[in-house]
């Protein structure tokens, strides 16, 4: 069947990293710009097309199979719950999610330099990450009360809104500007290469080819 | 504020139209089945939920209701348990082996998006009572030909084997929870999962030969380069078969439909041997599912070895995204004597045409502008002692 594969990168930041990485694993990115107004980029000879989007959109447009592979951080992957396959870790873009409190919360409550998390239950978190977070405290056994924020939530925390917060944290220096310090880390996030169900069952000569040249490519940085 | 009467989510409404193509949708896959010998049986929609919970379906995924004696009932997710319920407390006298076909509605409580609805119909075939891998080829041919039939021309089947993927981790982790956990990662296709817990929990040279089988996906050739994975008996004698199987696909010209794909598991636990799963383009979950499960028809007292597959009616017709056509009437009666109108709309009916008659005295030009509507070709007015026309 039809090889022609359509790829959704993410814009912004990592949609830079993720040109440079696909260009070095020999894919056709000559004049593709994250940040352009252009949305579309079609490569005829070669049989790629890329959509370029908001990162939080990449696991829509993959599930419902507009495009058939995309690039995105396993933090927004995770958070959008999105159907699809998961075939290789690229390794760049780290960031992580953790949960942060105040310094004061922490000092007043630490025992032997460790935070008692499992106190909090039936407290207040807040955080972008609501599927992240309630997924985190269900399996430590804790109800949380998540208040769902779209942005600057280390202040929720600062004042008083919530106890704690969930959130990526990549180098922590946000976190120590506002006074909050990190208890525990969720899990570790990089770059995912993922795909649309369907298309890797039927494109699945095309979506292999990428894949074993980014494999090729990963393990010559190892 | 005024009550909006709706359905509950995932639920569904079929009108005119619909009705009728679904209908003959599965009035086609169901003659396929026929002629294969495969006779129709119905079970009932509602199942004591011990019955249904033997199919290893996550419990929240069921609907659940409690009868008035306090047993806990389920609406049935799936036909194939039930099947397996009715034929070993049922049918168990009965001349083996069993060709039985069905269709019904059936019930799962899952995240509603397209093709994905809380209540869905199946056409299925189960074949209870042979362990012959020409029993495995039947139900696999005739998968791919009623996708045929359903008016799919562009799909592929790919098929998985039980005793291959779930034997190799069964060999390769030797804690249960994490041979399920890892079953798991296979179904979603989180191969960045799975590395990571291979890494952790498996020998280096082990892992790196499961994660390159359930990349592998192609044709029969992969079952050569996937043979010297690992010695056990059944892992061998399982690929044995799916060569044999691949052989006859061939010969028979389905060849170009089907590929290998270790990673297919399905999610239903009582599969023990060869599964399969078709595809077709605009629709993002297969089309139809199948495979061997042994062992179920012993969980109800009866052990015999089966195989079978369902097809997916709403996704068959969502692949084939046809315009809904209403029927049309080839005529129209218009009278004032009730009696002579039912017996001329009789008449007209025994010589094969659909009649409508009309309810509402109309005049000819009333009458013409409803038939525009309603796409009715002709008009018969019954007036008095005179017949018009």
């Amino acid at each position: 069947m039809e090889n022609r594969l359509t790829i959704a990168l993410p814009k912004g930041r990592l949609g830079g990293e993720v040109l440079d990485f696909l260009a070095k694993a020999g894919l056709p990115t000559e004049g593709v710009e994250p940040e352009s107004r252009t949305l579309l980029f079609d490569f005829e000879r070669e049989g790629v097309t890329y959509l370029i989007c908001k990162p939080t959109d990449v696991p829509t447009f993959v599930e419902y199979g507009v495009a058939d592979i995309g690039v995105v951080g396993k933090d927004t992957l995770e958070e959008s719950g999105a159907d699809v396959f998961e075939l290789a870790d690229l390794r760049f873009g780290y960031c992580r999610f953790a949960v942060a409190v105040t310094e004061e919360l922490r000092d007043a409550r630490q025992v032997d330099g460790k935070f008692p998390l499992t106190d909090f239950t039936q407290h207040r978190v807040a955080t972008k990450f609501t599927r992240v977070a309630d997924r985190y405290f269900k399996s430590l056994g804790m109800q949380m009360e998540i208040i769902k924020l779209h942005g600057n939530v280390e202040l929720a925390a600062r004042i008083g809104l919530s106890d704690m917060i969930v959130d990526i944290v990549s180098t922590g220096s946000t976190l120590r500007e506002n006074g909050l310090v990190e208890v525990a880390q969720i899990f570790p996030a990089t770059a995912r290469l993922i795909a649309n169900r369907v298309s890797y069952r039927l494109k699945n000569g095309g979506i292999t080819a990428v894949v074993e040249r980014i494999q090729a490519l990963l393990a010559e940085c190892e | 504020m005024k009550k909006k009467w709706t359905i509950p989510p995932g639920m569904k409404d079929v009108l005119p139209g619909e009705a009728k193509q679904r209908r003959n949708l599965i009035n086609r896959l169901m003659e396929g089945f026929s002629s294969y010998g495969y006779e129709e049986v119905g079970t009932s929609s509602l199942e004591f939920y011990d019955v249904v919970e033997r199919d290893g379906m996550d419990p929240s995924e069921v609907f659940k209701l409690v009868d008035r004696e306090g047993h806990i009932l389920a609406l049935r997710p799936d036909v194939t348990t039930p099947i397996a319920r009715m034929v070993a407390s049922r049918l168990r006298d009965h001349r083996l082996p069993f060709r039985l076909s069905y269709t019904g509605s059936t019930f799962r409580y899952e995240h509603v998006q397209v093709g994905r609805q809380r209540e869905f119909t199946q056409v299925g075939v189960e074949l209870i009572g042979s362990d012959d891998l020409m029993a495995d080829v039947e139900v696999l041919l005739l998968a791919c030909e009623s996708i045929e039939r359903a008016g799919i021309e562009r799909y592929k089947v790919g098929i998985g084997e039980i005793n291959v993927t779930q034997g190799f981790l069964e060999e390769m982790l030797s804690d249960e929870d994490l041979v399920e956990e890892a079953r798991e990662l296979v179904i979603a296709k989180n191969f960045v999962g799975l590395e990571v817990l291979l890494q952790e929990h498996a020998h280096p040279n082990q892992a790196h030969a499961f994660l390159q089988l359930v990349r592998k996906n192609g044709g029969p050739e992969i079952l050569d380069e996937i043979a010297g994975f690992s010695q056990n008996t059944a892992y061998q004698a399982a690929i044995a078969s799916l060569c044999e199987l691949a052989k006859v696909v061939q010969a028979y010209g389905y060849g170009d439909h089907i590929f290998f794909d270790f990673s297919i598991l399905r999610s239903f636990s009582y599969y023990t041997g060869f599964v399969f799963e078709g595809y077709a383009e605009g629709i993002g979950h297969p089309v139809c599912g199948g495979g061997r499960y042994d062992r179920l028809l012993g969980i109800f007292g009866f052990d015999a070895p089966a195989v079978g597959f369902a097809l997916g009616v709403e996704r068959i017709l969502i692949a084939r995204d046809e315009k809904v056509m209403v029927d049309g009437r080839d005529v129209l009666i218009l009278g004032d004597d009730y009696t002579e109108v039912v017996i001329k709309a009789r008449e007209l009916r025994e010589m094969g045409l659909r009649v409508e008659v009309d309810l509402t005295s109309a005049s000819l030009a009333e009458a013409a502008d409803y038939m525009q509507d309603k796409n009715i070709k002709r008009l018969f007015v019954l007036e008095g002692d005179d017949y018009g026309k």
